[in-house]
């Protein structure tokens, strides 16, 4: 579809410029009834690209519907591509859902494979997952001393450090490079300080993808072994925050150009080019915890926010299974958890801000360390419609809320399930989460790669020399 | 060469004309796309057009006078 007949079916006008170039203006349809973001009928538009400009489309399924723009509702073919070439709002894909409802039910899920590949009627991948080391289908433990401990009766946790990778990220790279396959991509990269650089990495090298990794330039050792063991190219970038983040953008988007600026698909950038594919593997922590409770949703679920995609996508999930009549239709309280030295959201949320205003990161929880969420916003409308909330915790409290879930449940968690497990207590303690709801929290990747964080705040092991007396005076007790 | 930024504003810029004076400073070309400009903080996507050294040096200009300067879309690097 051509620019100009996209804006006019958006209702924007157009008057022809002192250089024969026609200009468009007008106001972009809000999301979720959240103030006009758009420009008032004073500012310009100038549009120059095709809907599509210049991307492959592939052929696909009937469940496919296309890409939409989130805030002015432009429609695209299926291609590699995240912003809307006319307002720049993100773009996230379509389904047809009576499509979906003609071939999906509750026992074809059931027959399905036990990863999150069970839930592909949902998924932007059209034939069978190519790129895949069955992550999902993780536990969802009841965890009944950590509710004790914090007052409330039917808790539990994702326990999503069981992926392949020990992170959620398997999730949703998975998807976006099973999509990437489709489109033809022989190469997977991304820009990560930890979790996502591991699955990218791993992904790759099952897939047989070359894999480019950039990071920053001071990550540490352990981090950057995690990613180097599967033998991707990894870029360490020095510079601060925001130069990282420009320099990544700008590789993401030059090196998809050929010569004359037009789009061609070589790096699949999970999270840029790739990015309303990668967001949709998050919906699968929606399904999952659906189908574990008994095909029934939660009343309150509580979810770490980075860039704030998966828990607009959990959301999705169950709106979705509700509207299909997959599960009974009810509000599911969303939560969003961050830290303290990395709380953009929360700050919005509190202050009911109409924009997220980005920060420099400064906490612990690295893999929650996003300056400026891509989601941000939404994420806040969600917590906001649903009744939820938003709230940060300091890192004492995010070390607090690790041994916590440790030492209840058995389960270690990264700094990011220590934030989720420290708001959950707050929420507790405040009032915020009743007693007798049924309370899900996402623990979305594993203690043992920021164990840095730990040292000094757990105990020491007894020394002692190898027979029973030196045991017995270390013990205290006579055996 | 084109790059798509979002500037967000504080308090102390939202009011300057920054991205005007941007424009008369540096040989680059801004197409602004969406935007929200409020008393106390605002941001606006756009996109800048020139040669590459000068829209590095108009990015540098707009961070000296206090405006962050971050990609389209949110953050690339991720957890």
């Amino acid at each position: 579809m051509l620019c100009s007949e996209v804006l006019s079916k958006r209702g924007f006008w157009r008057q022809r410029g002192r250089n024969g170039k026609y200009f468009y203006g007008g106001a972009c349809q809000p999301p979720l009834g959240r103030k006009e973001h758009a420009l008032t009928s004073s500012a310009i538009l100038e549009t120059s690209a095709t809907a599509s400009n210049g991307h492959h489309a592939v052929k696909h399924s009937s469940r496919l519907l296309g890409l939409k723009c989130k805030e002015c509702g432009a429609k695209y073919e299926i291609a590699p591509k995240h912003v809307c070439e006319l307002c720049f709002g993100p773009l996230e894909v379509a389904y047809d859902y009576e499509a979906i409802a003609a071939q999906t039910s509750r026992e074809k899920i059931a027959r399905g494979p036990y990863s999150m590949w069970r839930y592909q009627d949902f998924l932007p991948v059209e034939g069978t997952p190519q790129v895949n080391l069955e992550a999902g289908f993780t536990p969802l433990l009841k965890c009944d001393n950590l509710a004790k401990r914090l007052g409330i009766r039917d808790l539990y946790i994702k326990n999503d450090t069981a992926n392949p990778t020990w992170s959620f990220k398997d999730r949703v790279v998975s998807t976006a490079l099973s999509r990437a396959k489709e489109f033809g991509f022989t190469t997977a990269a991304c820009a990560s300080t930890g979790n996502l650089a591991n699955s990218v990495a791993a992904h790759a090298a099952r897939a047989g993808m070359d894999c480019y990794v950039f990071i920053p330039a001071d990550l540490e050792a352990g981090k950057v072994m995690n990613s180097l063991v599967y033998n991707p190219h990894v870029v360490a970038v020095e510079g601060n925050y925001d130069q990282v983040n420009r320099l990544c953008a700008e590789v993401a988007d030059r090196v998809n150009r050929n010569a004359e600026g037009i789009h061609e698909n070589h790096w699949a950038f999970v999270n840029v080019n790739l990015r309303p594919f990668y967001s949709e593997g998050s919906k699968t922590l929606a399904y999952e915890v659906a189908e574990q409770l008994g095909w029934k949703a939660p009343d309150h679920v509580v979810i770490p926010i980075a860039s704030g995609s998966m828990l607009t996508k959990i959301y999705k999930g169950f709106n979705e299974w509700m509207d299909l009549g997959l599960i009974d239709r009810k509000v599911v309280k969303i939560s969003g958890a961050q830290a303290d030295g990395c709380s953009p959201v929360a700050q919005a949320f509190r202050e009911k801000q109409e924009f997220v205003a980005p920060v420099r990161p400064n906490t612990i929880a690295k893999s929650l360390a996003i300056g400026n969420p891509a989601d941000g916003i939404y994420a806040k409308d969600i917590a906001e419609k649903t009744g939820g909330s938003i709230d940060s915790v300091s890192d004492e409290e995010i070390i607090e809320g690790i041994k916590l879930l440790a030492e209840c449940e058995g389960v270690f968690t990264e700094t990011a399930g220590g934030v989720t497990i420290a708001n959950l207590k707050k929420m507790a303690e405040s009032g915020r989460i009743k007693p007798d709801e049924v309370t899900v929290a996402y623990i979305t990747g594993i203690g043992l790669k920021t164990q840095e964080a730990l040292t000094g705040h757990v105990g020491e092991p007894m020394l002692i020399r190898p027979n029973l007396a030196s045991f017995e005076a270390a013990w205290g007790r006579k055996i | 060469m084109n790059d798509r930024l979002r500037l967000t504003f504080t308090p102390s810029e939202v009011t300057k004309p920054v991205v005007c004076h941007m424009a008369r400073q540096f040989q680059v070309e801004f197409s602004i796309r969406r935007a929200d400009v409020q008393p106390n903080a605002g941001w606006m996507d756009l996109e800048l057009s020139g040669e590459e050294a000068e829209i590095e040096r108009a990015i540098a200009w707009l961070e000296e006078q206090g405006v962050r300067v971050s990609p389209v879309g949110g953050d690339v690097m991720a957890g």
